[in-house]
């Protein structure tokens, strides 16, 4: 069941913030430090407490373990202006609601939770996917024991991408659409993935193995892609979020990377994107064939105004939002461009 | 462009109409000139004189119902792109043939599919490139005093256009 909603109160950046989401692709964009890998690392931290194959593990100790505060105290999420006040967070997926809130007395993650029975039940079978912005597979080997026995410190996206990515099996319908993104994919990255060892090497035609980290970051994500849509990871009913996508990649093989996220949106995915990248957007925009199968999110600052709380603006085109920072970085430069051209 | 009343003229689709009606002279005849004289050279739309300059006009919209062959409006082809800066070029001829030796202004209204404000400051940069800016200067003549790519709501809200509404036609205004 899709994530429809999500209310914050005096979490990190964020005073009072509602934003409702689309059932296909959903794309937050915003300068730095404006809440959007926040909320993505908030609706997965849901997505993750209530699947049934998990250890059982609460929705505020998830949270704990993906924003990584100091001394694993969910009292730091607090936003600085709250003062004694307290921190809620509420996702809504159909009829449902889980919440927890917290303050400063709260010790560690034992924050208030209502809601997670029935959360658990609603959403015991979904698959939730969040690749982080920073490639990690290339240093997967050891990396979780590593980060289990606190030899490191890395929060649990990177640890669940390399677990979700390590399932090296062909799993799901082999059918006509999945084979189709794989050889896109294969075909980008001129290769297949392997795990072998607690390492993930990339399979170039017919040569050797390569080794992850001789391959370039940009081809890694997209080889990532390729083995998350082999072994079955996204599929009808999943959930994924993708933090800067655009990272590493060069920009040609952006349209390709567009066609399998709408390929994916329209077979059942709902995906949540965070992006600075004008490219990635427009393609989205201009390729998008349904205008409600796609929702932009702008999160900004009223202007001039460093203290004045994130808002937010949704819209289904991109063009048409009245805050966008993206456009306007272009914009400024397209200007400065012409003013060169024309006076010299 | 089909002339209404004085200085109201009709776009090609049919759909809108530009009102010059507050100018000190308007034209869309350069076609015609052109055209009756055997010439190869292109023209603007529309030219209408203002106190202070000049303003070639050139107009495409293939966002509408019906637009002549919106599928094959590519506003990024180096073709389109070579075209419009042309008319420019060869619409100053007729300028010098009317004598008229104001600052010179060439506006490219142009509508089309998810095109926002990014897009068409793309257009302009690229259309702009081609055209005299960097030849003039350091020159005592000027060809070409500014160039502008705007939507049609961006011409209607500017502060100087404005005054030349471009709207939808109106019923029984025909002549």
């Amino acid at each position: 069941m899709a994530l429809k909603k999500i209310y914050l109160e005096n979490f990190t950046v964020f005073d009072k913030m509602e934003i409702e989401f689309c059932e296909g692709i959903n794309v937050f964009i915003g300068e730095n430090g404006t809440g959007k890998t926040h909320i993505m690392k908030l609706l997965y931290a849901a997505c993750q407490s209530a699947h049934a194959s998990k250890k059982v593990i609460s929705f505020p100790q998830k949270i704990v373990q993906v924003f990584k505060p100091d001394h694993s105290n969910i009292s730091r999420l607090l936003s600085r202006k709250a003062g004694n006040g307290s921190a809620k967070v509420q996702v809504t997926s159909g009829k449902n609601t889980l919440r927890t809130a917290f303050n400063l007395k709260t010790k560690n993650w034992d924050a208030e939770v209502v809601g997670a029975q029935v959360w658990e039940k609603q959403l015991a079978d979904l698959t939730s996917t969040f690749i982080p912005a920073k490639e990690i597979l290339s240093n997967s080997k050891n990396l979780v024991n590593a980060i289990n026995v606190g030899n490191v410190d890395f929060d649990d996206t990177y640890k669940d991408i390399i677990s979700v990515a390590s399932v090296d099996i062909s799993r799901g319908p082999n059918n006509v659409q999945k084979k189709k993104y794989l050889q896109i994919l294969q075909d980008i990255t001129d290769g297949k993935v392997k795990y072998e060892n607690e390492e993930f090497y990339l399979l170039p035609g017919n040569q050797v193995k390569l080794e992850f980290q001789l391959v370039a970051e940009g081809m890694r994500k997209i080889a990532l892609l390729w083995q998350l849509i082999k072994n079955g990871t996204l599929e009808q009913g999943t959930v994924l979020f993708w933090d800067e996508p655009e990272a590493n990649i060069n920009p040609k093989h952006i349209p390709a990377l567009v066609e399998i996220l709408l390929n994916l949106q329209a077979d059942g995915v709902q995906i949540f994107i965070a992006t600075h990248d004008y490219v990635l957007a427009k393609y989205l925009e201009i390729r998008t064939k349904d205008a409600c199968t796609i929702h932009f999110h702008s999160l900004y600052k009223k202007e001039g105004k460093k203290e004045s709380p994130i808002e937010i603006e949704s819209n289904c085109n991109f063009k048409d939002l009245a805050n966008n920072s993206i456009a306007e970085a272009f914009n400024k430069l397209l200007d400065e461009v012409f003013e060169q051209t024309t006076k010299g | 462009m089909i002339k209404l009343a004085e200085g109201i003229y009709i776009e090609e689709n049919g759909v809108y109409q530009l009102d010059c009606s507050a100018a000190l002279w308007s034209t869309d005849q350069i076609h015609n000139l052109f055209h009756a004289a055997g010439t190869f050279l292109c023209d603007t739309d529309f030219v209408a004189e203002t106190a202070e300059f000049i303003l070639l006009i050139e107009y495409k919209n293939a966002n509408i119902p019906n637009a002549t062959n919106p599928d094959g409006f590519k506003p990024f082809s180096a073709q389109k792109i070579d075209n419009i800066a042309r008319k420019f070029y060869d619409s100053l001829h007729y300028l010098a043939l009317e004598a008229k030796n104001k600052p010179v202004r060439y506006v490219y209204i142009v509508d089309f599919p998810k095109a926002s404000v990014t897009d068409r400051k793309m257009l302009r940069n690229t259309i702009a490139d081609k055209l005299p800016f960097k030849m003039q200067q350091g020159k005592q003549g000027k060809l070409i005093d500014d160039f502008e790519v705007l939507s049609i709501s961006e011409w209607n809200g500017h502060s100087e256009y404005a005054a030349f509404p471009l709207t939808p036609v109106s019923q029984g205004e025909a002549s």
